[in-house]
């Protein structure tokens, strides 16, 4: 109803900030895998091994994905965050400066190590703190609105925000406790030796909060920019809980990650076939880099479990002493990292898009200066972007199993983030030119009738 | 479809397009709108952006959900209130 009060859409360069930065950062990881060299990928826990991780998942998937929420509650719920400037002003500084400081701190020397994990535990504690109790907030408010207006049944993609927002926070307390830990504090019993503390801290992280969090995301933005048929209430409604009691599982009994781990594999393969299905049921089938991204990112994780699940004494010996690695790097780069490329060729154009659009409500002449969607993003660039990622991801495997070529994949990867930056940097040029001229309409400077 | 003598509805359906057109069509029917005229959209989802902007820009709205993905929305200025009021009831 017309009384009912929303929030606004944040204003747009809230959300640009966080993307362009993270964009940014990862050409920073390029120039970061090019000074560590062959030995970052020796093992998993080595220490640049780790930062470069938390460089992928602090540095850009996260940033990424916080942005994206930022705007996601308002469309998808009605919901918006009142305190999206402070969020704007505290946490994006704060968040980068904490995940710089990260990597630091994993690689420096011991005396110094301490002090800068330290500093970038309290930066990205803060940032976190207050991120998570904003969208908490955020959660609360929608919750009484459907209360308010007697709907029992809320939205699944609100609920599960919910769940990838409590896994953020777990995996945040996880990750602090596992410094505190090295530093020789011990706060929890023996039963969580440090790499099962780390191996369920990753997988709160890679599954818990970006997974879940892109698995709610898929469910608006597949039937919503590709006309296709919604997503079954079971992978809906069902698989997220069943992924969240399985996460719960394995944080109280850790000895029992291994059987939960499968419960994980299943569901989401199951969760894949359904978005394969949902996707091949949509009404515009025309050709598309974001349904490419999907595509891969759903082949990738039935290779990925193939490959967990394949017997070893079939595999080379170089595979075998690489798996646990080659598993990590392909779940990131191939799913995580694809999906959110493909979501982000259809955000940006769609954010500066709507922003525009929205102004147009209260002066009509401003829709001539509306852009084409095309002009904001264009086909060609996404696909040339699509091509970069699948020949970085490739080189990362090879790098994976044959440090030699290291070189190749950051060459590889500065290009491929070079090449989203220029995108990312045309649409921020094509809305602000837009911009300035409905403003002007507004204004009364533009004559619309002598255009 | 007329609701009295002089309140004329227009009927848009946006629901098989893909984001952002709905909003694109709506805009554009708003800006065809006579004063005598208000708009029922046949959306797929709510569509919670436009709802504050229409708001400032003086128009009123309502909606029902007829389905898990149906929702009819009407736009219209406020003298019509109670016109698509009644209509809404007899839905």
């Amino acid at each position: 109803m017309s009384d009912m009060s929303f929030n606004a859409l944040p204003p747009i360069d809230i959300p640009f900030r966080f993307f362009v930065t993270a964009i940014a950062f990862m050409m920073g990881l390029a120039v970061f895998v090019f000074w560590t060299g062959e030995s970052l990928w020796l093992s998993r826990w080595h220490p640049s091994m780790l930062a470069l991780t938390h460089g992928f998942t602090l540095g850009f998937i996260t940033p990424v994905m916080m942005g994206a929420l930022l705007q996601m509650l308002p469309v998808v719920a009605g919901v918006g965050l009142n305190n999206v400037q402070s969020i704007g002003r505290f946490c994006y500084p704060v968040h980068f400066i904490g995940t710089g400081l990260l990597m630091w701190g994993f690689v420096a020397v011991e005396p110094m190590q301490y002090s800068i994990k330290i500093l970038a535990i309290i930066c990205l504690g803060l940032s976190f703190t207050y991120y998570i109790f904003s969208i908490v907030r955020a959660i609360i408010q929608y919750s009484s609105q459907q209360l308010h207006k007697s709907i029992v049944s809320h939205n699944p993609t609100v609920m599960i925000i919910g769940y990838s927002i409590l896994a953020l926070f777990i995996t945040v307390i996880l990750g602090i406790i596992i410094q505190m830990q090295s530093a020789g504090f011990m706060l929890l019993p023996t039963i969580y030796s440090d790499k099962a503390l780390t191996n369920i801290h990753a997988l709160w992280g890679g599954i818990g909060w970006i997974a879940l969090l892109i698995l709610a995301v898929s469910l608006q933005v597949i039937p919503m920019f590709h006309v296709a048929p919604s997503f079954p209430p079971f992978s809906a409604k069902l698989i997220p809980v069943i992924l969240l009691l399985s996460l719960i599982n394995m944080l109280i009994f850790p000895h029992l990650v291994e059987p939960a781990l499968n419960v994980l594999l299943v569901m989401f393969l199951l969760f894949n076939f359904v978005l394969l299905h949902v996707i091949s049921r949509r009404k515009r089938k025309i050709p598309d880099m974001s349904i490419n991204a999907w595509r891969l990112a759903a082949y990738a994780l039935s290779a990925i479990v193939v490959l967990y699940y394949f017997p070893e004494h079939w595999l080379p010996e170089i595979v075998i002493a690489k798996k646990s690695l080659l598993l990590s790097a392909a779940f990131l780069y191939f799913y995580l990292l694809t999906i959110i490329l493909g979501m982000l060729c259809k955000i940006l154009p769609f954010l500066s898009y709507t922003h525009l659009q929205q102004r147009c409500l209260t002066n009509f002449d401003g829709m001539k200066f509306l852009p084409n969607m095309h002009d904001l993003l264009n086909k060609k660039s996404a696909g040339i972007l699509f091509y970069c990622h699948v020949f970085t991801g490739a080189s990362l495997m090879v790098t994976v199993i044959n440090p030699q070529f290291y070189l190749f994949f950051s060459g590889l990867l500065m290009i491929e983030f070079s090449v989203f930056f220029t995108i990312i940097l045309k649409t921020c040029l094509v809305y602000r030119s837009s911009s300035l001229k409905i403003k002007q309409i507004d204004n009364g400077v533009v004559d619309v009738n002598l255009i | 479809m007329n609701i009295n003598k002089s309140f004329k509805m227009i009927k848009l359906d946006v629901s098989s397009l893909p984001a952002p057109e709905p909003m694109t069509k709506i805009i554009q029917s708003l800006a065809l709108l006579t004063k005598q005229q208000f708009l029922q959209v046949h959306h797929r989802r709510e569509p919670f952006p436009l709802y504050e902007k229409l708001t400032t820009a003086g128009w009123q709205y309502c909606c029902q959900q007829q389905t898990e993905e149906s929702f009819i929305i009407y736009i219209y200025q406020r003298p019509m209130h109670q016109q698509v009021m009644s209509l809404m009831a007899n839905s």
